[in-house]
């Protein structure tokens, strides 16, 4: 008995392991998460900080794009008085550095900061004001730091901010549970968020979450921003929501014009955000060091632009009835739900584009695409429906598939969806990659045939630039322990939607998938720049391709890519064994 | 059955009991009700195999004689038990699953008279057991160390009806709303120089009910709209057959052949209805049990067991083709126990199955081999049981250790106190780690799900009733979920450990000899404890923290009157503890009236959900409203019972 206890005792084997465990793509610093391959603060290890303008890439501080070394410092050659045209190379005293050479003053708009000519506008270490330089690998776009692109990585719960041009990401940040779906609503990212049914915030360009939040349908597959409003496809919930802010044109009824977000004119002819009057602003003058003074009015303000570099310039004007923020506490878009349309039950809407006072909504499941006047946010309607399955969807070996429209964007009047065309039975590719064409006024629909641009399944679809662009998820194939050995007929495919002239970029992964090569497989794509960005449900990356001036395709960052292989946008979970990015958008 | 050798082994030389324990003169030292669960008049059915129950387990029976004449169905009838959480699809005949303590339906290990009736790892539907062929339910909480792989959770051990030396007929018809009708008739007696037992039954519903639906489901105040679920419906029927005898030197047969068809429709969601999607099954179970008794108090049992179940989806989304697919097992085990030293009950069992799938994902197989060492001691006096078990397994290619401890301590007075530890775990289910259903495919990396557990109960057993209460506590790791897997796919992956914690009452009382009441009460905690900050700490979802049964009957056994009140708070629905089903609460009440006596015949009246609240399934979809039906039961003993 006492021996055939002990043994039983022997074989507990022991407690479970417990703990929490930090999203893909970060690792435990102290009581928090930190993405120690992007975070200047933690930069390959947690608590090694990068110095000055240094930004981290890879977990190794580095200079950003635009400085280089010079005696352990990074230094903009162009304008740094000490290192003016080259390390070392200093200008007299009095002169300043301007264009690599020195000279006695700023010419051409420059603005000064100490001895340095600088454009404010652009310069990520003097943006918008001098010595306010951009956080992590952020851009200076109109004297705002600001990501190029933001993706979304679904699986991980995070959202994470990239620079064109550099290629190079920022930190992982957690956003929501699962964002499937983002969209730019003026300085904040709105996420529609499948796991828990929410739209979620976040404050651009930090991308950290807010906490403001609305509840939306069930498998939110869209978010859509539209002046002021915000449309929301809910695919499981079959319904289209129309959410917008609250209020007086989203600013708290209670807030008076001048204590939210007016800035105060200063003596010197510059403006600056009230210190303790920014109920209602987005950017509280919260610099530490600023001397605040007592103004005029009654209010606290700078006292001087230059004084302790407290200066906060205004943002970018916000477009015209841009709502302000509520409450002091920045606690993100005060929105509510203003309208709802049921597409009926088993529709599976999958997208929306808008044109004028109408949505378009394609349905997943029956096929259709749906004209919904919107014109009143309150009572959205139907007011036509275009049967996309009805058209010629060319099915291979005269099998039967559905269309499965999937994605829509709007050009010229038209309007164009993908359509996914699989097999019935099996869901894999039935037939050629269809990009459906609606005239918006005459609800004419035609297809256009993608199989022979080498384009299967396509999933997504963009209209910039005078042009389409489609993302093709192709035809994957797995091995035994279904691990995906390999995707065909997958990219992207340029298209010139009235000459149908087109170029495809298909990222090839030439030794398959065991042989360390993952093999790409395509979700959303953003154009930026001359640059098509592309990403990735497999491995979590973004590909790259840029635009020729002869309208073809080279790969930039990718498996054979001229600037080198892909951008690991999301972490992978090595438990999961894959990532995704869900959604990829360019910032203005 | 090593319950009842120690009983009778101890007889003898146990001392006469101090005066004024509370026991009856003459009476031997007891043990636990639940370990003799044997009527008074008959003999034990014993291919209910209490070899393997542990007399300290925490275990609830539900005998559905008690209920005759409510209507009620397999998990109608468990829906009281404390640790049990059902979920049901909404209707008779729709699907239902089973939670023991917190653990997922697929940790849950259901038997029909000690058969396992799911594929490896599988959940069991209840909704394809038929209530008319039951004795009795035994539902034992916490870990099935003793069972073997896949009582993670628990136990559901379905014990059929038991054949009977005297000829009996029996005969229920009820018919009552959504055009519901069951229908069940049976006979038993002398068969062949031992007892045999033959029972038919059927069921149909046609199922479809209307509801309220709010179609605009995020914008406040927006209207609701009558909706009907459909495609709802359900058409049941089978049989049991059953064999008992006594053979020769000292040899007992018992046989029993189990065969249920049934189709129903697939309603689908709320979301997405699915109005051609249906579901048709065929399920046969066998089993032989062979007991021997030699002298020197040791028995050995033998069990022979087969099984094959076949069912099939169409229409929705499986298109118009048929999705077919067969899961079936053989085997047979062996356990011999022995009275050794005067108190110890030393038992050994060793079983071996082989398990196939058939789908056109893949047909697996594997075999099982198990091999289990008890011992059990009575001390002081035989007040105290200490139980203690180690089991190995070897499931395919997954080993694992089920060792057990346990304790039971009768104390004066009625009273008596248990406890038990012990470690369980849960293979991967064939479909998990081989099989592709549709967009869920398989991963064959899967470990298995491992479960530490431990609990106490202390009761109170009287003659006019008795009560428990008890408390457990659960660690459990590489819990296996399905996750999103690109493109369009789910896959499993061993995702968390989360820890479970309750507590758990019921009482019953008698206080006159016309009024019975009972109630119990469950509380569940449970914790997510490895996981990314999305999920970590949180509650697991689909694990209602509360749940409350209370009953009252009153009247004489001719007429009586009856009613119930069946609470179970809200739940999450997602991992991130942001999404929740409502509470609910159904009202149920019935009478009955014995209208003979010789044949019995008695006529039931049943109003469910008098209260018409829109109770939800998993998925959100409403479950039926108020509903009224009607039973005609009869029992004729046609032969009175030959003395023997």
């Amino acid at each position: 008995m006492k021996r055939l206890s002990l043994m039983s005792l022997l074989f507990l084997a022991g407690c479970p392991e417990t703990g929490v465990v930090c999203r893909a793509g970060t690792q435990r610093c102290g009581n928090g998460c930190a993405d120690t391959s992007t975070d200047s603060r933690n930069c390959g290890t947690c608590g090694q900080a990068c110095f000055g303008t240094q930004v981290c890439v890879s977990g190794a501080c580095q200079c950003r794009t635009g400085t280089v070394l010079c005696n352990g410092q990074c230094v903009v050659t162009q304008s740094d008085p000490k290192n003016c045209g080259g390390c070392g190379m200093a200008c007299p005293a009095g002169n300043v550095c301007q264009n690599r050479a020195c000279a006695a003053t700023c010419a051409g708009g420059a603005t000064r900061c100490g001895a340095a000519c600088v454009d404010v506008l652009t310069d990520p270490t003097n943006c918008g004001s001098c010595g306010n330089p951009c956080a992590d690998s952020q851009s200076c776009r109109a004297g705002a730091c600001q990501w190029d692109l933001v993706a979304a990585c679904y699986t991980s719960g995070q959202v994470v901010g990239v620079a064109s041009g550099s290629d190079v990401r920022g930190p992982l940040q957690p956003l929501g549970s699962g964002p499937f779906s983002i969209a730019q609503y003026g300085p904040v990212l709105l996420a529609g968020d499948v796991t828990d049914s929410r739209l979620v915030q976040a404050r651009l360009p930090s991308l950290q979450q807010l906490s403001e939040f609305n509840a939306l349908g069930r498998g939110v597959n869209q978010v859509l921003v539209d002046g002021t409003q915000v449309y929301a496809v809910n695919s499981t919930g079959h319904t289209l929501q129309v959410l917008q802010p609250v209020g007086d044109a989203g600013c708290p009824a209670v807030a008076s014009p001048d204590a939210g977000c007016a800035y105060l004119a200063l003596a010197d002819g510059g403006s600056a955000l009230p210190l303790g009057a920014d109920a209602g602003c987005f950017y509280p003058a919260t610099d530490a060091g600023c001397v605040a003074v007592r103004l005029d009015d009654g209010g606290l303000g700078p006292l001087a632009l230059e004084d302790a570099g407290c200066f906060t310039p205004p943002p970018p004007p916000a477009p015209p009835g841009m709502p302000c923020f509520q409450g002091a506490s920045d606690a993100g878009l005060k929105l509510a739900t203003v309208g709802e349309l049921d597409t009926g039950t088993g529709t599976l809407p999958s997208a929306v584009v808008k044109t004028g006072s109408f949505a378009w909504v394609p349905l997943l499941a029956t096929g259709d695409l749906l004209k919904v006047d919107v014109s009143d946010a309150k009572s959205p309607h139907t007011v036509a429906s275009v049967p996309l399955q009805s058209l010629n969807l060319r099915p291979f070996d005269g099998g039967s598939t559905a269309a499965y429209p999937s994605s829509i964007a709007t050009q010229s009047g038209k309007l164009y969806v993908t359509l996914n065309n699989l097999d019935l039975g099996t869901y894999a590719p039935g037939g050629p990659g269809l990009l459906a064409v609606v005239d918006a006024t005459s609800l004419d629909a035609g297809v256009i045939e993608l199989g022979s641009m080498g384009c299967l399944n396509p999933v997504a679809v963009l209209a910039a630039q005078g042009k389409l662009f489609i993302s093709c998820a192709g035809a994957a194939t797995f091995d035994m322990n279904y691990q995906l050995l390999s995707v065909r007929s997958a990219g992207v495919v340029m298209l010139d939607p009235s000459t149908l002239a087109h170029a495809t970029w298909s990222p090839q992964c030439s030794s398959g998938g065991d042989g360390g090569c993952l093999p790409i497989l395509p979700s959303k794509l953003a154009v930026r720049d001359g640059r098509i960005y592309l990403g990735d449900q497999n491995g979590g990356r973004i590909f790259a391709a840029d635009i020729q001036p002869d309208g073809g395709l080279t790969e930039r960052r990718g498996y054979a890519g001229a600037m080198g292989g892909p951008i690991q946008a999301c972490g992978v979970d090595p438990a999961v064994g894959f990532s995704n990015v869900s959604d990829l958008i360019s910032l203005p | 059955m090593v319950g009842v050798l120690l009983l009778i082994a101890l007889q003898a030389p146990s001392p006469s009991p101090p005066v004024g324990d509370g026991r009856g003169e003459g009476d031997a030292i007891p043990l636990p009700p639940v370990d003799v669960p044997a009527p008074p008049e008959e003999a034990p059915a014993a291919a209910s195999s209490p070899t393997r129950r542990a007399p300290s387990a925490v275990t609830t029976t539900v005998e559905p004689t008690e209920h005759r004449g409510e209507a009620k169905d397999t998990a109608a009838l468990l829906a009281s038990t404390p640790g049990v959480t059902l979920a049901g699809a909404g209707g008779t005949g729709q699907s239902t699953s089973i939670s023991v303590r917190g653990a997922a339906s697929s940790g849950v290990l259901v038997l029909l008279d000690g058969v396992p009736l799911g594929g490896p790892s599988e959940s069991v539907d209840l909704a394809t057991i038929p209530t008319p062929v039951v004795e009795r339910l035994e539902v034992l909480k916490g870990g099935g160390a003793r069972y073997g792989p896949g009582a993670l959770g628990g136990v559901l051990n379905i014990v059929t009806l038991r054949p009977r030396g005297k000829a009996r007929l029996f005969a229920e018809a009820t018919q009552g709303a959504f055009e519901t009708t069951l229908l069940s008739a049976g006979a038993t007696g002398e068969l062949l120089g031992g007892q045999g037992l033959f029972v038919l039954h059927g069921a149909r519903s046609e199922g479809n009910f209307d509801y309220a639906y709010r179609p605009l489901s995020e914008l406040a105040g927006s209207p609701t709209e009558a909706r009907a679920r459909t495609n709802n419906a359900s058409l049941l029927g089978g049989a049991l057959l059953k064999y008992r005898a006594e053979l020769p030197k000292g040899v007992a047969l018992d046989a029993m052949v189990e065969g249920t068809a049934y189709a129903r429709g697939l309603a689908g969601t709320i979301d997405n209805p699915t109005t051609d999607a249906h579901e048709q099954g065929q399920r046969a179970t066998f089993g032989a049990r062979v007991t021997k008794a030699f002298e020197g108090a040791g028995e050995l049992e033998v069990l022979a067991w087969g099984r094959l179940h076949r069912n099939a989806f169409a229409g929705g989304a499986f298109g118009s083709d048929v999705y077919a697919q067969t899961d079936s097992g053989a085997g047979a085990e062996a356990h011999y126990s022995q009275l050794a030293f005067g108190r110890h009950g030393l038992s050994a069992l060793v079983s071996g199955s082989a398990e196939w799938l058939q789908a056109p994902g893949g047909n697996p197989s594997w075999g099982r081999f198990s091999a289990m060492a008890r011992d059990e001691v009575l001390l002081l006096g035989g007040d105290l049981t200490v139980d203690a078990s180690v089991r190995v397994d070897r499931s395919g290619p997954f080993t694992g250790f089920s060792p057990h401890l346990g304790a039971l301590w009768l104390l004066p007075r009625g009273f008596e106190v248990r406890a038990n530890l012990g470690q369980a775990h849960r293979p991967p289910s064939f479909f998990e780690l081989y099989v592709q259903q549709g967009h869920l495919i398989p991963n064959a990396q899967l470990k298995p799900e491992r479960g530490l557990y431990a609990d106490g109960a202390a009761g109170f057993r009287h003659g006019r009733g008795f009560v428990q209460v008890g408390g457990f506590y659960a660690l459990y790791e590489d819990l296996i979920s399905y996750e999103y897997y690109p493109p369009l796919l789910a896959r499993p992956v061993n995702f968390a450990a989360a820890r479970v914690a309750g507590l758990e009452v019921e009482a019953r009382v008698e206080p006159l000899s016309w009024v019975q009441a009972s109630a119990t009460y469950s509380l569940l905690f449970t914790q997510n404890l490895k996981d990314d900050p999305r999920f970590y700490l949180n509650p697991l979802p689909y694990r209602p923290r509360h749940k409350l049964h209370a009953r009252l009957a009153v009247g004489p056994r001719w007429l009586y009157a009856r009613g119930e009140v069946l609470y179970q708070s809200d739940q999450f629905v997602n991992r991130t503890a942001t999404l929740t089903l409502p509470e609910r609460a159904f009202v149920n009440l019935g009478a009955t009236c014995e209208l003979l006596q010789e044949p019995k015949l008695s006529l039931s009246f049943e109003l469910k959900n008098l209260l018409d609240v829109q109770g939800m399934d998993l998925d959100g979809y409403p479950l039926p409203p108020r509903a009224a039906y009607l039973t005609l039961s009869l029992t004729w003993d046609v032969v009175p019972e030959r003395k023997s």
